[in-house]
């Protein structure tokens, strides 16, 4: 019973029904969106105090408007989670090469016709999983592709991907961000392939940054950049997005420049920040796509309330707010921060006295 | 001759270690109830006291030789758990898995001693340092070792789906486990940060309900089960209602019957862990801060910017090198 219910939802039928129903049940789900909006208060006051925080110049209603977008885009997300999951695999690959259009083709072009290794990284925005299931496609003929995602065990939302991998069968390597991550990663890219990241996420290491974002800092992890740094591979960006119900396009952008100061660790951080800069450029272009709204603030500096430096200014005044802010006089932090600012102004007096 | 006195001198040695680790096991408990529930010291001595007698019981059974007596001791304790109610409570699940999410205490090893004397139930106990030991004896006993089995966080996440004709109590320790920033979620516990692991709300929403912990209020301890209107849920705010429910939970356990918590230093230990980390992250944040100043004022010097830079992630290194250092201890 349980084989022939399971050969049901992925049947031809299924996906036949699915696709008949899509327009209608796209406008159902948008109104749904709607609806949860007005129902879901906490999550929309969260909604509302993370986009007025990388929108500052928005109105009210602007802000209203683009939180109405960021759920639709969210329900129809998950919606094509559900739809790529029903796929049986000659339909799975016929969606992604017939309703997927590519922007950018001569980037990804000249990335994959290349021999040198290719990290090609996309964060978790609009259609990402379609994208990434289009890009497996057209990779194959020329490199070997692998990408880095969470094991169930560690996040059970992604149990998903593995099947979609497996069922597209065009010989996508799967590498779970493990305690092997860093010896697999290198392994795909000294053999020339493609690896994929998403570079969005991060958790507690050493190897941990901040690097600027919408007007503050970001907690960035350096993984990315390691990888293109090491494998002197070409950083190519990729955002995937529906145009409308049922037809998406993934645009390739021009690839990141690598940092070479021929310090590995400044390295890193410089190629980063360019990283996250990219990103920043598409989530103000098309904000409603980026399925971390949600959490934004959490990965920010805006809590301590300090500026970013700007222009010219000498910032000495402004560390003074930042030391305050982020420990107080009597602790072990705090006392530690004021003698490393002493220092800073004791060698910033000696330079101005020479 | 010689081999009576060489057992005398032997003894003689067991019983000084044990007194001795039972000393420094109550300073540790003391010192760690002056930082999580802010007592003076004093006062945290006399708490960590009262609970001496039942520990050294403890402590020492797994080193006993007969297991089913050192079980059978267990059994026998006395705790501020209502036993007769909470195994009424668990009786309703008799055919079905649950979970258990218990402060390690010496009430929730005596229950788990009660629901072992049902044979046709499995146990899946979290894998840790401390359950390795206070666990031993249910590994070796005959009538629980072949049911009874520790496991670690992702094998239990499996073997809870693959399917079982046997009915099975999952048994975690929230206050106990370790656990990376990845697997984990930030929630006040004591009046702190703390990081719990996400484990039980994966098994939770994967469908191992009930799950139950403890509730205390009185100096009395009861088995209460979490309600949630959905299963099959995975959102962040799902998880984070389930584990601030258990944190409140645990606070109770913590607050109203200290002695019989066993597990005080490690949970401070966590709360270090958790400390440090977020002290690191500070400080990343202030190097970031730094970078974006020498980028935008050109005055700021080359070389004290190498130099701020070197101290601030040697800072890090530092604390990052002691956080692991007493997580792994």
């Amino acid at each position: 019973m349980k084989h022939r219910i399971q050969r049901l939802y992925r049947s031809r039928l299924t996906h036949g029904v699915m696709q008949a129903t899509a327009p209608v049940g796209s406008r159902v789900l948008a109104r749904v969106a709607d609806a949860y909006e007005y129902l879901n208060t906490d999550e929309t006051e969260e909604l509302k105090r993370n986009f007025s925080l990388a929108f500052p110049h928005f109105s009210e209603r602007e802000v209203r408007e683009l939180i109405l977008k960021y759920r639709r885009s969210s329900f129809e997300s998950e919606y094509e989670r559900k739809q790529l999951d029903m796929m049986p695999p000659a339909q799975l690959r016929d969606f992604c090469m017939k309703r997927v259009e590519i922007e950018g083709v001569e980037h990804f072009r000249a990335a994959v016709e290349n021999p040198e290794p290719v990290v090609l990284f996309t964060p978790h925005y609009g259609s990402f999983s379609i994208g990434t299931m289009r890009a497996a496609m057209d990779i194959a003929p020329h490199k070997q592709f692998s990408i880095f995602y969470d094991s169930p065990e560690k996040n059970p939302t992604t149990y998903i991907y593995k099947g979609l991998v497996d069922r597209l069968d065009v010989g996508t390597k799967v590498l779970y961000n493990d305690r092997t991550a860093i010896l697999a990663g290198a392994r795909a890219l000294k053999k020339g392939g493609v690896l994929g990241i998403m570079p969005d996420v991060y958790e507690y290491n050493l190897g941990l940054m901040y690097v600027p974002f919408f007007g503050g800092l970001t907690v960035a992890m350096g993984g990315t950049a390691f990888f293109a740094l090491k494998a002197k591979a070409r950083l190519l960006p990729a955002y995937c997005w529906r145009r409308r119900p049922g037809h998406f396009v993934v645009r390739y952008d021009k690839p990141i420049e690598l940092s070479s100061t021929g310090n590995l660790a400044e390295d890193i951080y410089h190629t980063t920040v360019r990283v996250f800069a990219n990103l920043e450029t598409q989530f103000v272009a098309a904000p409603e796509h980026w399925i971390y709204w949600d959490r934004f603030a959490n990965r920010m500096s805006y809590e301590f309330n300090v500026k970013l430096p700007r222009g010219n200014e000498s910032w000495s005044e402004q560390f003074t707010n930042l030391r305050r802010a982020v420990a107080t006089e009597q602790s072990t932090l705090g006392r530690f921060l004021s003698r490393f600012e002493n220092n800073l102004h004791d060698e910033e007096a000696l330079v101005a006295s020479l | 001759m010689t081999s009576l006195y060489k057992n005398f001198r032997e003894s003689i040695a067991a019983r000084l270690r044990m007194h001795f680790r039972d000393k420094e096991q109550l300073e540790d408990i003391a010192y760690a109830m002056v930082q999580m529930l802010k007592l003076p010291l004093q006062q945290a001595r006399d708490l960590a006291r009262e609970g001496v007698k039942q520990r050294t019981r403890i402590n020492k059974l797994p080193q006993v030789k007969n297991s089913s007596r050192a079980i059978a001791a267990l059994r026998g304790l006395n705790i501020p758990l209502d036993v007769p109610e909470a195994l009424r409570a668990l009786d309703t699940h008799a055919g079905s898995s649950y979970l258990l999410a218990l402060p390690f205490s010496g009430s929730a090893m005596s229950l788990i001693a009660h629901l072992s004397r049902d044979t046709n139930r499995r146990f899946c106990i979290i894998d840790t340092r401390f359950t390795r030991y206070y666990f031993h004896q249910f590994l070796v006993a005959p009538e629980t070792h072949e049911r009874v089995q520790l496991i670690a966080p992702a094998a239990m996440l499996r073997q809870h789906r693959a399917a079982t004709d046997h009915a099975v109590t999952y048994v975690t320790f929230p206050d106990l486990e370790s656990t990376s920033l990845d697997t984990a979620r930030r929630v006040r516990f004591l009046g702190e940060d703390y990081q719990f692991s996400t484990l039980e709300p994966l098994l939770f929403f994967r469908g191992l309900a009930p799950l139950f912990t403890f509730a205390a209020s009185s100096g009395e301890i009861k088995l209460v089960a979490y309600e949630s209107p959905k299963l099959n849920a995975v959102t962040e705010a799902d998880m984070d209602a389930l584990l601030s429910w258990l944190a409140q939970n645990m606070e109770q356990v913590f607050r109203e019957v200290p002695a019989d918590v066993l597990s005080w230093s490690e949970t401070l230990m966590l709360a270090y862990s958790m400390k440090a980390t977020t002290t690191v992250m500070k400080l990343k944040m202030v190097e970031g801060y730094v970078r974006a100043w020498k980028s935008a004022d050109p005055n700021f010097k080359d070389s004290t910017f190498a130099r701020s830079i070197v101290e601030l992630q040697k800072v890090q290194e530092t604390i990052d090198k002691e956080r692991l250092a007493a997580t792994s201890s």
